[in-house]
């Protein structure tokens, strides 16, 4: 999955894109895909995990359930999905296509849907058990 | 605040030969949709329409010219117009 997962990324990195990560809620990396530019401070675990964070609250809201949050910075413009248990992070320049993210984000979510329906199937796995007990 | 906008989009849909309209901001995000257009459409067009707009020189950003783009499909047109804000894209 990583080598179909950087080809579809590849041609975005031109237009702006820095890095797409899979990783979990803690910021453990499954998948990566970054430009040859990328700073490595990119991957900094704390992205993901203030979005984990931000993604239970705005659950809250009363709106079902929170899918994605786009993040606009000086620096850059994150766009984060909800891929419980997973999450999938975007960065890219600040000024460049926002549209065009959140067109790449639903393109890698179909892509990495049958990971996250098998990780969500081994949790249940192991919650039936723990219930069993 | 978005009446105008909106009744514009009507304005230019209604007119003869007209299919669908699409207005776009400069992140690639729709701010209206009229016809067959449609929403998905909004980062391409924005692209479409800043990839045009820089082929220019840039020398005094007051200068800059904004093109008219014409993508041709066998049996619809997209004319597609760049402004300093957003672009407008119709479909004939």
């Amino acid at each position: 999955m990583q080598p179909s997962f950087y080809s579809t990324c590849q041609p975005y990195f031109l237009q702006g894109l820095k890095a797409a990560l899979l990783t979990d809620r803690d910021g453990v990396v499954v998948l990566k895909a970054q430009s040859q530019d990328c700073h490595e401070k990119l991957f900094d675990p704390l992205l993901v995990t203030n979005f984990s964070i931000s993604n239970d609250q705005a659950n809250k809201l009363g709106l079902l359930r929170n899918q994605a949050i786009v993040s606009m910075f000086d620096m850059y413009q994150l766009i984060q999905l909800d891929q419980s248990p997973l999450v999938l992070t975007l960065i890219a320049e600040a000024d460049s296509n926002t549209g065009l993210w959140i067109h790449l984000s639903r393109q890698l979510k179909g892509q990495t849907d049958p990971l996250v329906k098998a990780m969500q199937g081994g949790q249940d796995t192991v919650e039936d058990q723990i219930i069993g007990c | 605040m978005d009446t105008e906008l909106s009744n514009t989009l009507d304005t230019i849909a209604n007119e003869e030969g007209v299919q669908g309209v699409l207005v776009v901001d400069k992140a690639g995000l729709c701010l209206g949709v009229r016809g067959n257009a449609s929403k998905f459409f909004a980062p391409f067009v924005a692209s479409i329409a800043s990839s045009a707009v820089n082929i220019q020189q840039m020398d005094d950003e007051s200068k800059i010219e904004y093109p008219t783009i014409t993508v041709e499909f066998n049996d619809k047109k997209i004319v597609v117009r760049p402004q300093e804000t957003c672009t407008v894209a119709v479909f004939v």
